[in-house]
């Protein structure tokens, strides 16, 4: 029933609706609408997108194992827009925040953990964006290009561990999005298991 | 008291209450952004990074770091309404002469209120500019009559999770306590605030009286201050408790100490929207003429 009525929606519309959020911002920004420190507010809210629709992301196979709602199609769409918040978020964070003082740039990329590992996770995320397209698809093969994109999921990890780390003290949400991550990671997991068996 | 700061900060520099939109040079900063990598604002070591910009009482009551409301930064604007500020009082004890609990009306009556302009760095590298009402905690400990052997000051925040639900949460082991060497205290730039812009302190700046000592991180300018103990040795404090490797007991305001998360050589003034340039950041936040000496034989990389 629910497969029916996906069947005649398209992955653009992912792509219009994941994309207003960024619009929505990119207004408040320009009408001075992002508080005090719009900065931060901005970069927070990037990030915080990002993560969200990494978990949307994985989420997918699981849904269609447990539920059977086949959300494949769009799945594409949500790792390109996981993407694309990331970038923004570490644009911000660069651009705004640290202001390209090069030599205060590197030094927090490498010495802080927590801005290490969410570098790593966007670094990670790259090729797979690149590789997001049918063209790709073809050149490298099925079998390779699936094996590529299973990086999604120590990435996803990372992603998860950033959040949770860039906080001073233990705060709830971060922790509930890395348990999902977690979770997603796990099931999906024990589903690609199950389907070695047959 | 021998003698009596006065700061270098007068009352021009600080903003009107009003909210300044004009400030906000918005459209610059996106323009930087389309042009992306190509631009490149590397600005922190120009002359002009070191004018002031003071803030306004928005900022300074709408931009706050007080978990016993929340962690955001917003929250304790939102949430602190919720405290009771009235009727308030303060025990002094330990190594004074005259231990007890004050009320803070029969204090204040005791003491020379007046306006001070400090410049405010978080250990998060953002700063502020503010116009603190207060009195010196010299003032208050002369009162008290510090021992001979007390070597330290303590302080504590109220503990009532019932009107502040952070402290439900297991963020820090409440309550809040900060502390003080006892010559950092009686330094004349170590006040007791208890206004803002003239006026009585908003709740979720530290009603209705808080330690700022301006040279310091602003996490040792403990808020809602319920205790002072005279110590002899050096007192715990709360976000040294937390994390060790991270906050140190002394927390002054150092460029070149770098904080395991931030680096601390630069900072962003708050209020100047996405064309703010970061600043360098001052030893002891611009007031090493004045405290410098109070750490001359320290190695402030061990001691921080």
């Amino acid at each position: 029933m629910l497969n029916n009525i996906l069947k005649n929606i398209s992955p653009r519309y992912v792509y219009f609706m994941g994309s207003l959020p960024f619009l929505i911002l990119v207004l408040m920004a320009f009408s001075n609408s992002l508080g005090i420190d719009p900065v931060k507010k901005l970069e927070h809210e990037l990030g915080d997108f990002s993560i969200k629709f990494l978990i949307i992301t994985l989420a997918v196979s699981p849904i269609q194992e447990i539920f059977t709602v086949n959300l494949i199609k769009y799945r594409r769409a949500l790792g390109v827009l996981t993407y694309f918040y990331a970038m923004c978020h570490f644009l911000t964070w660069a651009v705004f925040d640290i202001q390209f003082i090069w030599e205060q740039l590197i030094r927090d990329l490498i010495k802080r953990p927590y801005i290490t590992i969410g570098f790593l996770a966007f670094v990670g995320m790259t090729p797979l964006a690149l590789t997001s397209n049918a063209f790709s698809l073809r050149k490298m093969g099925p079998v390779s290009w699936r094996k590529l994109h299973k990086l999604i999921y120590p990435i996803g990890l990372l992603a998860g561990t950033h959040f949770v780390m860039v906080k001073k003290v233990w705060e709830t949400e971060p922790m509930i999005y890395l348990s999902m991550i977690l979770m997603l990671v796990g099931i999906s997991f024990v589903i690609r298991q199950r389907k070695r068996k047959l | 008291m021998s003698y009596r700061y006065k700061s270098d900060l007068s009352i021009r520099d600080v903003t009107p209450e009003s909210f300044f939109i004009s400030r906000r040079k918005l459209t610059l900063g996106f323009s930087a952004m389309a042009a992306g990598g190509l631009v490149g604002f590397n600005t922190a070591n120009s002359e002009e990074a070191a004018t002031e910009t003071p803030n306004t009482l928005e900022e300074i009551s709408g931009y706050n770091n007080y978990y016993e409301f929340g962690t955001g930064k917003g929250d304790p604007a939102k949430y602190a309404g919720t405290l009771t500020t009235e009727p308030w009082s303060v025990k002094i004890d330990g190594m004074v002469e005259k231990p007890g609990e004050y009320s803070l009306s029969d204090l204040l009556e005791k003491m020379v209120l007046e306006d001070r302009i400090y410049r405010f760095r978080c250990v998060e590298a953002w700063s502020m500019v503010i116009p603190w009402r207060g009195f010196e905690l010299a003032d208050l400990l002369e009162f008290a009559g510090v021992k001979k052997e007390a070597k330290y000051v303590a302080f504590e925040t109220l503990l009532r999770p019932e009107e502040m639900w952070g402290q439900n949460k297991n963020y820090l082991d409440w309550p809040y306590r900060e502390g003080l060497r006892l010559d950092e205290a009686l330094h004349p730039l170590s006040i007791m605030a208890t206004g803002l812009y003239g006026k009585s302190l908003p709740n979720q700046n530290g009603a209705p009286i808080r330690l700022v000592v301006p040279w310091k991180y602003g996490f040792k300018s403990i808020k809602a201050i319920v205790r002072i103990t005279l110590m002899e040795e050096q007192p715990r404090t709360s976000w040294s408790i937390a994390n060790p490797r991270e906050y140190g007991f002394y927390s002054n305001v150092n460029p070149v100490v770098d904080h395991p998360r931030w680096s601390q050589a630069s900072e962003r003034r708050i209020g100047s929207g996405f064309v703010a340039k970061r600043q360098p950041t001052l030893l002891f936040n611009g007031y090493g003429e004045e405290v410098a000496s109070l750490y001359e034989d320290m190695d402030l990389q061990a001691f921080y």
